[in-house]
């Protein structure tokens, strides 16, 4: 499936501030050796419909919700809110910027944020 | 509680703002779906808010459930409810056991009679359980021959 394949995470210009309300997304953080991993709960965004944003300090996270309720629907119920996404999250020193990796996949987005060489642990030989 | 949208005055069309009316008497009575509550979302449970919508001959409910294999994924009709239920193991294999985890989520929507349980479908996309309910065709009257001995 396309949707699997990796999306770049590319550097732009600020992004303008959206006026419509938006929701946060649910997401976690964790860690391995080498890499910050956040998942993010984006459901009912399509790969073309998400924008991962680097601006200053800040990652930018933002999802439409494309679908549309078709004409003949009626609404009878609702809890899922129809608002878009948008999540900002700081980075500080510990991440590496320029090797940020994303990947959609059943509506969670899942970033990869290799750790700043500095902050790796790192093996002192010992010179006898 | 959810408050009811404001209607402009129903005299300007009483044909259309009758039919609204009767929808938002089912809406106020729970008419259609008779005990659905909002989604709880018990600490050991993801939660699985549900849209339920209503077309001429069928109904449509989305439920959006991100990160689950389709495999994962249940949909049963267990007496006259539909369940909807799933499982998914978080953890990556070489994470430590504590770092692993599992989620879950199960959800049961009352059905109207009228749904027709033998002709439901299912589809998954992006997170979101689209599931269409079909009503069931006029009930034909059933001849049933009597044999006399």
């Amino acid at each position: 499936m396309s949707h699997d394949k990796e999306i770049q995470v590319r550097e732009t210009q600020p992004v303008a501030e959206a006026e419509a309300p938006m929701q946060a997304p649910a997401y976690d953080v964790s860690e391995t050796e080498n890499e910050f991993v956040i998942t993010v709960q984006i459901p009912g965004v399509d790969r073309k419909d998400m924008e991962t944003v680097i601006d200053g300090d800040d990652l930018v996270i933002t999802g439409k919700r494309a679908w549309k309720q078709p004409e003949s629907w009626k609404l009878l119920h609702e809890e899922i809110p129809s608002m878009d996404y948008r999540l900002v999250l700081r980075l500080d020193h510990r991440v590496n910027r320029n090797a940020l990796k994303a990947h959609l996949r059943d509506g969670i987005l899942t970033l990869m944020l290799p750790k700043a060489e500095e902050i790796k642990p790192r093996r002192i030989e010992i010179a006898s | 509680m959810k408050l009811i949208r404001y209607k402009t005055s129903p005299m300007l069309d009483p044909v259309s703002s009758l039919a609204e009316l009767r929808e938002e008497m089912d809406r106020l009575f729970g008419y259609t779906f008779p005990s659905l509550r909002p989604a709880v979302e018990p600490l050991w449970q993801s939660a699985c808010p549900v849209n339920l919508y209503r077309e001429n001959d069928r109904y449509i409910l989305r439920a959006e459930v991100p990160g689950f294999d389709k495999k994962n994924l249940q949909i049963e009709v267990v007496d006259g409810s539909l369940v909807l239920s799933g499982h998914a193991s978080t953890g990556n294999k070489k994470d430590t056991a504590e770092e692993s985890g599992e989620t879950r989520f199960t959800r049961n929507i009352p059905l109207p009679d009228e749904v027709d349980v033998t002709q439901i479908k299912a589809e998954y996309q992006n997170g979101v359980l689209t599931v269409s309910l079909p009503k069931k065709a006029e009930v034909k009257p059933r001849q049933i021959a009597i044999e006399v001995k």
